[in-house]
This record gives structure tokens, C-alpha cells and sequence, in this order.
């Protein structure tokens, strides 16, 4: 029961990194039909600029940065990249959201180096001991921060304000006739995708410590959690990525810890090979 | 105030699917444009709307040339659609399709407005909370009419009313319109089935292959050859 709850724990702690990762391959997907690949290398940006660069200012000016860069980084290269290519065909905007990341993996690997370097948690070092469970300040703090992100993404989509985006998540060319300027939308949520990314980094980071190649896994992860849970709608792409970081750690207490990431992969196929039309074709009919 | 379409040629790709076409409607009338299937119609529609860019030519509302404008601006300046196949928005509820409406051009008013179009069309105060995907086809084509109205627009342009509905749906939407159209909007209908737009215009333009073959009065129209031919006379 203990190393049920301990793991439990774990799970949501893991599930909710790649729940922020997810929800922005979700909340683009909607919008656009896009799957940005580049937000696993994002969040590793994200991490590097929190931790690592200008070790002079105070971490949480670093942090402020790395939001906001990350929130740059997303608009940036939709409105001057994908999009583009994206008007011609959707792979070719997915595939060079694939070189984008390893554009970042490499500008990182020079100016940082490409050894791993340990993250201090913002949070402190505190340890919780609530009965027999240990939970750490950081991770709490995972779980809070990233229940608060999507708890306030779902209530903002849910108001009335958030009707427009909903509109257009449901009928991008009918909203746009009737006045919703859905290309400012679209722009707003790449930068939503962008901070999610970069708090998913800042947040990882601790954990795994940082290095230019830990975007990779993240940016594939989380897509695993994403398609679990459904591309197409934001809440269940959290869910499953929640769902995801439970199974990880489930199956890495009681299994194997060496295979997990099997795992993970394992379930990212059976599920394209259960529900494949879910993703592939949807992909194919959204239009920019 | 009026609509003037000048020689606007509409394409996809490098293939000219519509070529210098040329239409007007006033505020306070109702025009159609008619022709058979893939008359080029809704391409020229999508074209005044800004959904597809044009290759030339303008489309003038109200002092402004909207043709180089992204397909938003229309809205903003009164020109409101009623699109083919209506394109509710389904996961929306009636009321939200409404609000989002309103919102979306910068409205006020926003319950009063509401008000009125269900007043309109009862039958949405019914199923105001419902997803309006899962209404019937004439309860989406009221929705996407009242969508439309609730924008206080000055011409509405509405896109093939007549396909999948009822006839009787369809008598109800008519008048409607004609009741619009006495209050004074202006009206601009694409409908395939030319017998029922004449029935709601007082002028109309045939389109055939791209371009528009001849404009006139309704009942100019229902005298000229080439209407009856390419209705019935190549059957």
C-alpha cells in the first residue's frame, strides 16, 4: 500500500510534465492541424535558460526569461516558418519542427556543452513525510504548478471569452468569416504552447537533470501521452498523459525500471494500431 | 450603400475558376445569383468573402476595396454569412454560437440581440442549451440564420439555403428574409435552385462556366432563353 501510494506519487509527478508537453501538441493540433515536435527541445531551452545561463541574475528573473522566451520561440518560428510550409503540406511543417529541434539541441551543446548538468530545485530541498510517503517541496510543486496551468488553460477555453477559440477549434474557416481573427488566436496559443513548454523544462529539470538531448524524449513522450488521452481535445490530452506518467511508474515499481521507456513506446504504438484514424486523419483534412 | 464586385477573377492554384466577374447589391434588396452546378457560384462567393484570395478585380462595401483583406474584415464592416451546409459551430451550444457571434465583431448588447433572434426563430429559445450539433438540419440553417442576424449586419449573403432542407423549413426561412429585407438589408443569395431564389429576389444574375452570362430583373430573367436552357433545355 505504501509503495502503491509512493509510486502514485511518482506517476503524477512525471505525468504531469508530460501533461504540459502535451497540452501543447493539443491545443496546436486544434488550432492548426500541427504537431510541433520542437517543443520537447523547447522546454529542454527552457531548462537551460532557467538553470544555466546568466548564473549572475537572480533565478527567478531567469525563470520570468525563459517563459518568455518560450512563449518567442513558439510564435516566432509558426509565423516564420511552419506556417508556411504548412500552407503547402502538413508533413513538411511537422518534419521541420523535427530540424528546429535539433537546431536548438546543437546551439545548446555549444554554448553549454553537452554534458549533463545538475538543476537545484527553485523550490528547495524540503522533504515531506506524510505517513509512510515522502514527497519532496519539488515535487509538490510540480503537481501544483502544473494543476494550476491546466485548471486555469480549461477555465479560460471554457468562459465565454474562450468561446471564440472553442468556435475555432470546431470550424477555423466559419470563425474567421464571422470576424474571429483567428490567426491572432492562433498566435496566442503557440505562445500558451510555448510557456507550457518551457515550465515543463524548468520543472524537469530537477529531476533529470539538464542536457541538450533530454528534448527529444520529452517532445516524444509527451506526444505518447498526448494521442493516449486524444490529440484533438485538451483535457484528455492531459488525462492521458497523466495516465502515461502512472503506468511508467506502476510498471517501473513493480516490473521493471529498466524497461519503462519500453513501455512507454510499447503503448505509443498499440495505440496508433488501435485508433490510427484518430490522428492520421484528422491530420490529413485540417487546413491553415 | 452598396456591394460592387468588379471583374473579380477567383482561382485555386493556377487554374481561373471564376473570371471578371461583376455584381451589385444595394442595401434594401435582395439579389440572387443562380446558375447550375459548378457555375462558379460559391468559388465567386468565396471570393467576396475573402476564403479565397482573388487573382484580380475588387470588391467594394461601403467605400472600402475588402479584396486584399483577410476574410475577418468583412464581418467587422456588416457583411455577415450564412454558409452553405450552415456550419453550426457543433460542440458550441445555441446560445454560445450566438454570443461568439455578436462577440466577434465587437457587439453589444449581447443578451438583447440574442433576444431578439430567438424571437425570430423560436424554436432556438427552445434548445438554447443544446450542442447545436445535435440539432436538426432546419433547426442549424435557423441557428446559422440567427448567427448571422445577431451581427446586426447590413448585407447578408447567404450561401445555397436550399439544400437538405425541407420545403416547408425553407418557406419559413424565406420569410424571414423577405421580412429582412423590407427592414431594410440588403441580401445577396446563391442558390442552385433558381425557381426558389426568384421567388425571394427582386433581381438576379445567371452564372454559367465562370462567368456571369446575364443580370436583370427577376422577371427580366424568367423570360430570357438562356435561363430556361441551361436549367431545362440541356436536360
Amino acid at each position: 500500500m505504501d509503495k502503491l501510494l509512493q509510486l502514485v506519487v511518482a506517476g503524477l509527478v512525471t505525468g504531469s510534465i508530460y501533461g504540459l508537453i502535451a497540452t501543447g501538441y493539443a491545443v496546436l493540433y486544434t488550432a492548426t492541424g500541427f504537431v510541433n515536435f520542437a517543443l520537447g527541445a523547447q522546454a529542454m531551452l527552457g531548462g537551460y535558460l532557467a538553470y544555466v545561463y546568466f548564473p549572475a541574475v537572480p533565478q527567478w528573473v531567469r525563470i520570468v526569461i525563459s517563459l518568455v522566451v518560450g512563449a518567442v520561440v513558439s510564435v516566432v518560428s509558426w509565423n516564420l516558418l511552419y506556417k508556411w510550409a504548412a500552407r503547402r503540406a502538413m508533413l513538411a511543417a511537422v518534419i521541420m519542427s523535427f530540424a528546429l529541434a535539433i537546431v536548438f539541441e546543437e546551439i545548446i551543446r555549444l554554448s553549454a556543452g553537452g554534458l549533463n548538468v545538475p538543476a537545484p530545485s527553485p523550490f528547495g530541498r524540503t522533504v515531506f513525510q506524510l505517513g509512510a510517503v515522502t514527497i519532496s517541496a519539488h515535487q509538490l510543486a510540480v503537481v501544483v504548478v502544473s494543476a494550476v496551468l491546466f485548471t486555469g488553460l480549461v477555465v479560460m477555453l471554457g468562459s465565454k471569452r474562450g468561446a471564440a477559440v472553442r468556435a475555432m477549434f470546431a470550424d477555423a474557416e466559419t470563425a474567421e468569416v464571422l470576424g474571429i481573427r483567428t490567426a491572432r488566436l492562433t498566435t496566442i496559443l503557440f505562445a500558451v504552447s510555448g510557456v507550457f513548454a518551457a515550465v515543463a523544462g524548468i520543472l524537469a529539470a530537477p529531476l533529470l537533470t539538464l542536457s541538450p538531448y533530454m528534448g527529444l524524449n520529452l517532445a516524444l513522450i509527451g506526444f505518447v501521452g498526448a494521442i493516449l488521452g486524444g490529440l484533438g481535445r485538451i483535457g484528455t490530452a492531459i488525462a492521458g498523459s497523466i495516465l502515461l506518467g502512472l503506468l511508467e511508474a506502476f510498471f517501473a515499481g513493480y516490473v521493471s525500471a529498466d524497461f519503462r521507456t519500453a513501455l512507454v513506446y510499447a503503448v505509443f504504438v498499440l495505440v496508433l494500431v488501435i485508433r490510427p484514424a484518430g490522428l492520421l486523419g484528422r491530420v490529413a483534412k485540417v487546413k491553415v | 450603400m452598396t456591394l460592387e464586385v468588379e471583374n473579380l477573377s477567383v482561382g485555386y492554384g493556377d487554374v481561373p475558376v471564376v473570371r471578371e466577374v461583376s455584381l451589385e447589391v444595394a442595401v434594401g434588396e435582395a439579389v440572387c445569383l443562380v446558375g447550375p452546378n459548378g457555375a462558379g457560384k460559391t468559388t465567386t462567393l468565396r471570393g467576396i468573402m475573402g476564403l479565397s484570395r482573388p487573382t484580380a478585380g475588387a470588391v467594394r462595401w461601403e467605400g472600402t476595396d475588402h479584396a486584399g483583406r483577410p476574410a475577418w474584415s468583412r464581418a467587422h464592416a456588416g457583411i455577415a454569412l450564412v454558409p452553405e451546409g450552415r456550419h453550426v459551430f457543433g460542440p458550441l451550444s445555441v446560445v454560445e454560437n450566438l454570443e461568439v457571434a455578436v462577440r466577434a465583431v465587437g457587439g453589444r448588447r449581447v443578451g438583447a440581440r440574442i433576444d431578439a433572434a430567438m424571437d425570430r426563430f423560436p424554436r432556438l429559445r427552445e434548445r438554447r442549451a443544446q450542442p447545436a450539433g445535435l440539432l436538426s438540419g432546419g433547426e442549424q440553417q435557423m441557428l446559422a440564420i440567427a448567427r448571422a442576424l445577431v451581427q446586426e449586419p447590413r448585407l447578408l449573403v447567404i450561401d445555397e439555403m436550399s439544400l437538405g432542407l425541407a420545403p416547408v423549413v425553407y418557406e419559413q426561412v424565406g420569410e424571414a428574409v423577405r421580412g429582412l429585407v423590407s427592414d431594410g438589408l440588403g441580401v445577396l443569395m446563391v442558390e442552385q435552385n433558381a425557381a426558389l431564389a426568384m421567388s425571394l429576389c427582386s433581381r438576379g444574375y445567371l452564372m454559367s462556366g465562370g462567368r456571369i452570362l446575364l443580370g436583370g430583373t427577376v422577371e427580366e430573367m424568367a423570360h430570357e432563353d438562356a435561363v430556361a436552357h441551361l436549367y431545362f433545355g440541356a436536360v
